[in-house]
């Protein structure tokens, strides 16, 4: 039995419309958050049966698998000795760094195979993770690493969610971030607009939004004696409209404007930025104003937004999936209201992109925009001002001479990191080459280098800027 | 033929009587510090492209270009230039050399 987790998967699976997707997305579930996502993913089925995604959960504590409901035991990958990463996401990096664990390279080799097994048939891998905890946020810094060594044949597209109202996991988020901002600029600098990128799109949520909106929906009238459980809504209502998205190119014409599967896969893998995707229902009877005023709501209210920077967009997409008997879609009309909402984001001349009009047997329509190709939301700097606010407070409060660690000195740090190409697609898992490149943000290397003296590069060249050399006449 | 240009289609042929301790020493008087900086800031990043090394090295363009020029002509590092980049290496005979000139330094200190 397949998941129907939102009213149009409802619809599509008693009608038997899951016969295929856009994008095959081989989906990696890292830490709690991720393993919860990544369950959902695995709950789609086809009309026969078959799972639409294959999926692997990654943990370090076994216990945050013991309820997943989806995801089959051997799918579930556990590194044995380990009993979870305690908001440290440097353990992760360090145990597949041959560097600091002996292991490493056989850790990475284990981890080649079972991907390779898992996703033999795949496009486009989604990493689903929780930033701000330890197994999520390291392994997303090492998906990063393993990127820049040519270790993933397909794509990656990071599926990422903001922590709110904890200074360890926010600093760790704000790291986590400052990598991929910097890996984003890099990659652009290296790939042309037109090329598929490694690291293909970034998608954040903002659980102190999503957090808020089900805050709100619990105090409507309906909801008040019902439970209402925010992080299982959210992820629901965030990865069902993934997983609608990656359908309805896949399934639903038009007698108008088609939106291909090859479209989604354009606009996915060639963006290679912060993606977002606005979800709207539209009830009849249908009006433009409410059509404008749907939309406009869906991107900047809706659960992915999280403060993006739509006029930093290089990409856009969409559809409306319509009513069969609806001809409002199909006026000159409603199509300049739509390119109206889509322009007052970011000007259409500024991006590529396509909007459909598939056509559906329900009696309402279902708006979705995508904006891609984007740098990373306000919501960043609004998570460091955060940050700094409830340091201020904290150290208010105790009044004591406690050492306020130097945030914005780690995320230099991380700019300032050395380079490495990334390496042309392999057609394996597992890349050419181990444990190459720059250090992960959470890598604690430099620390130990340092104190195994003579051993290490660093120290090598450390003791050659030492070197006096000779006076030249 | 700018180093660039070097770097696409040429590789230094390779003298094994060239990387001696003798040429090594004579590599080393004539080594300036901006060089010897330039040679460190590379080989600590494994691999590292132009900007990367003008901005960690705190030196000028000019002065990283001309530095890498000799350590390329030298025969120290590695050019390579995927996608609009100029990206430096050690060679093995730039990782001998810092051997030796670490090497060099702790005999003169004893």
């Amino acid at each position: 039995m397949t998941l129907m987790n939102s009213k149009e998967l409802e619809y599509m699976t008693a009608n038997e419309y899951i016969r295929d997707i856009s994008i095959r997305f081989g989906v990696i579930g890292a830490g709690q958050k991720g393993n919860k996502d990544a369950d959902i993913f695995a709950g789609y089925k086809f009309t026969d049966g078959t799972p639409c995604y294959p999926t692997l959960a990654v943990n370090f504590a076994q216990t945050d698998m013991t309820h997943l409901q989806h995801i089959p035991q051997q799918d579930r990958i556990h590194f044995d000795g380990m009993r979870g990463a305690a908001r440290t996401p440097s353990l992760v990096v360090e145990r597949f760094d041959p560097a600091v664990n002996p292991q490493a390279n056989q850790l990475r080799s284990q981890l080649a195979l079972i991907m390779e097994q898992k996703f033999s048939n795949v496009d486009h891998l989604l990493v689903t993770i929780g930033a701000g905890g330890g197994v999520g946020t390291g392994w997303a810094s090492l998906t990063l690493q393993l990127i820049r060594e040519g270790f993933f044949p397909v794509p990656v597209t990071f599926l990422i969610s903001l922590p709110f109202d904890d200074m360890d996991e926010i600093a760790n988020a704000l790291l986590l971030l400052e990598e991929i901002k910097e890996f984003l600029r890099i990659q652009n600098e290296l790939f042309d607009p037109n090329e598929p990128k490694p690291l293909a799109s970034v998608i954040l949520t903002d659980n102190k939004k999503i957090y808020h909106d089900f805050e709100l929906k619990k105090g409507t009238r309906q909801m008040q004696n019902k439970t209402l459980s925010w992080k299982d809504e959210g992820n629901h209502a965030i990865v069902s409209t993934l997983h609608e998205l990656n359908l309805i190119p896949a399934n639903f014409g038009s007698d108008n404007v088609t939106y291909d599967p090859s479209d989604l896969l354009k606009l996915i893998q060639l963006s290679g930025g912060f993606l977002t995707v606005a979800k709207a229902r539209l009830e009849p009877d249908f009006t433009l104003d409410k059509l404008e005023a749907k939309m406009m709501a869906s991107i900047h209210k809706g659960y992915f937004s999280c403060g993006h920077r739509y006029r930093t967009a290089t990409m856009y997409g969409g559809f409306v999936l319509r009513p069969s008997s609806a001809e409002f879609f199909k006026d000159i009309k409603t199509e300049a209201v739509i390119k109206k909402v889509i322009a007052e984001c970011n000007p259409l001349f500024r991006m590529r992109g396509k909007y459909g009009d598939p056509i559906w047997n329900e009696g309402y329509a279902v708006i979705y925009t995508i904006f891609a190709g984007m740098t990373i939301p306000d919501r960043f700097s609004e998570l460091a001002e955060e940050l700094k606010q409830f340091r201020d407070a904290r150290k208010l409060d105790e009044g004591s001479s406690e050492k306020e660690v130097d945030l914005s000195a780690a995320i230099e740090s991380v700019g300032q990191s050395s380079f490495n190409p990334y390496q042309k697609k392999a057609n394996a898992f597992g890349g050419s080459g181990w444990g190459s490149g720059r250090p992960s943000v959470f890598s604690r290397q430099k620390q130990s280098q340092s104190q195994v003296e003579g051993t290490s590069v660093v120290n090598r060249f450390a003791r050659l800027r030492d070197v006096k050399l000779h006076d030249r006449k | 033929m700018s180093t660039k240009e070097q770097g696409k289609e040429v590789k230094p042929i390779k003298h094994n009587n060239l990387y001696t301790t003798i040429n090594y020493a004579f590599f080393h008087q004539r080594l300036t510090e901006p060089m010897k900086d330039v040679l460190c800031t590379i080989g600590e990043s494994g691999e590292i492209n132009k900007q990367s090394l003008i901005t960690k090295s705190g030196y000028s363009k000019t002065l990283v270009h001309a530095c890498t020029e000799a350590l390329y002509f030298a025969g120290f590092l590695s050019i390579r230039t995927p996608r609009r980049q100029t990206v430096y290496t050690l060679t093995e005979e730039g990782q001998m050399f810092v051997d030796y000139l670490v090497q060099h330094a702790t005999e003169e200190v004893e």
